[in-house]
């Protein structure tokens, strides 16, 4: 032990006798300290809220929040929030992401959570640490999400699965840009899931250990904001295709190209940079797209990446489909989830949309 | 024995010495013992939640003030340093240099990180091995490692520890400089 080493010693040991006393056990009935009551009230009201929001969310008395999401099981109780674990080994080691328990919802396996707003819902925030790789990450702190749980269910219920077959090229360097996982609890009437958010959002899913969904930005976004306010924010406005954002996209286009359901069409074609309603001629076109020999996207394509059309399809419920038909490129039609080529017939049908609608 | 006898056997016999090691990490009496009531709070409800007893209470119950303190430290305000210590200016010629000297590293102990203050306290202060710290702060044995070079290294770039005539003043302007970098991270 040098000198510098002893002198910490000493000075530790000076300073041993600075604090002296005995400590009690904590009651767990009794006041003993003063955060304790608040929290046991918390405890009561929130299983209050629980039970009240259950009664209230009844399918037969109230229109689901997500739209068309089915029913569980109304009889079954709802289980309790349990605590957020005290850490979580570090994802950067472990490459699945940890989860605290097994999903007990019905048909977990088909999306990320239940279309149906839960009746209660926990975030658990684990900062990233900068310029060190622990093996585990400490919880920072948990955070009730009491508002915006429509917007929750609405949000991660439609997120399409995560491909494996996706290249990303990822300019993203977590340590750099530190941020947090987040560990998502949610509770329902006869079950509950826990979802892991993850902190980097390259080449990661967010999964809930039997569905791996695409990684959201929009979704992590929120997620801290629910984490630093506890409401869950409403969904951004749709990107304007247009523009080069690329969206999340929906639950379905992994089996379609162009899934069931649309209501209307847009198009946004590349040399007139406006949108075009083209919500008579969808029919064909949407026809034409399904028919396409699909295989999955790695969302690269080998040409010119320029120029052609970003095709909008919009729902009744849940997020619209977005489709890059980009002639010059190889694949040239793709969902984010699906690529395909593109037929002739499909871009004379897309030329004559934007033909006859724009100038 | 029952787990919750087992607990308050430990307490009654022990609570001193959790309350000086939350104390040697928080360098504030009143926060130490809050460090420790959620220490203990924690161990009780893990354990229920388990259904099943740590092998080594005492070792279990350590660990838990030693995150409690850690958690604690990230929701803290990354210009805020946690003392209850609050040192005068001293005169060279009616104090011992040796307490000078201590003083002054006990505050500058004060503006190392969290985990830099922890690995310190659990080698030095308790004596643990590199090995029994990495479990304790739950990271490897070369992180522990790295973290005590770099503790002892901000330690010794503190001017005032060396064998000069600057006075305390100067200590505390660099020692606050240093916490509001030192809690960033």
């Amino acid at each position: 032990m040098d000198e510098l080493e002893q002198m910490i010693r000493q000075t530790m040991l000076r300073h041993d006798n600075d604090v002296s006393g005995s400590v009690s056990l904590p009651q767990r009935t009794a006041r003993t300290n003063n955060w304790l009551v608040p929290a046991v009230a918390a405890l009561a009201v929130g299983l209050l809220i629980g039970v009240t929001i259950i009664a209230l969310n009844r399918p037969d008395s109230r229109q689901q929040a997500a739209g068309t999401g089915r029913a569980t099981a109304s009889s079954s109780a709802v289980p309790p929030l349990q605590p957020c674990p005290a850490s979580i080994p570090d994802p950067l080691l472990d490459k699945q992401p940890y989860l605290p328990a097994a999903a007990t919802v019905p048909d977990a396996g088909e999306h990320l959570v239940p279309r149906q707003q839960p009746a209660a819902s926990l975030l658990c925030g684990y900062p990233t640490p900068v310029n060190t790789t622990p093996e585990n990450i400490g919880l920072e702190a948990s955070r009730r999400v009491t508002t915006g749980l429509g917007a929750l269910a609405g949000q991660l219920s439609w997120l399409p699965p995560a491909n494996p077959t996706t290249v990303m090229a990822c300019a993203e360097e977590p340590t750099l840009q530190p941020r947090s996982t987040y560990l998502l609890e949610l509770v329902y009437s006869g079950g509950a899931t826990w979802v892991s958010l993850p902190a980097s959002r390259c080449g990661t899913s967010i999964v809930n250990g039997k569905f791996s969904a695409v990684v959201s930005a929009d979704a992590l976004d929120a997620a801290a904001v629910a984490y630093r306010t506890g409401s869950w924010p409403a969904a951004p406005s749709q990107p304007d295709i247009c523009s080069a954002a690329v969206p999340a996209g929906r639950l379905g286009q992994q089996s379609a190209m162009a899934p069931t359901g649309v209501t209307s069409m847009s198009i946004c074609r590349a040399d007139k940079p406006y949108l075009v309603n083209a919500a008579s001629a969808y029919g064909p076109i949407v026809e034409e797209l399904n028919s396409l020999a699909a295989q999955p996207s790695t969302e690269t394509c080998v040409g010119t990446g320029n120029g052609g059309y970003v095709v909008r399809l919009d729902y009744q419920d849940g997020p619209a489909v977005q489709i890059r038909v980009t002639p010059g490129c190889r694949p040239s039609v793709d969902n984010g989830s699906l690529q395909a080529t593109a037929s002739a017939r499909l871009l004379s049908l897309l030329a004559a949309a934007t033909s006859a609608n724009g100038s | 024995m029952d787990p919750d006898d087992e607990l308050a056997t430990l307490v009654a016999s022990s609570g001193g010495r959790f309350l000086k090691l939350a104390y040697q990490l928080c360098h504030d009496a009143s926060t130490a013992q809050d460090i420790v009531q959620e220490a203990l709070l924690r161990v009780m409800a893990s354990s229920r939640r388990a259904d099943r007893w740590p092998h080594s209470l005492e070792a279990y119950l350590r660990k838990a003030i030693v995150n409690e303190f850690l958690r604690r430290r990230r929701l803290a305000s990354a210009t805020e340093i946690i003392t209850a210590w609050l040192p005068e200016v001293a005169s060279a010629d009616l104090l011992d240099q040796q307490v000078v000297n201590s003083d002054e590293m006990w505050q500058a102990l004060a503006t190392l990180s969290s985990r830099e203050r922890a690995v310190l306290v659990l080698r030095y202060y308790l004596a643990l091995t590199d090995h029994d710290i990495s479990r304790v702060i739950s990271c490897r044995p070369a992180t522990v490692r790295s973290l005590a070079a770099r503790a002892m290294k901000n330690l010794r770039d503190i001017d005032y520890l060396s064998c000069t005539d600057k006075g305390v003043s100067d200590g505390r302007a660099r020692a606050d400089d240093s916490a509001n970098h030192a809690e960033a991270r």
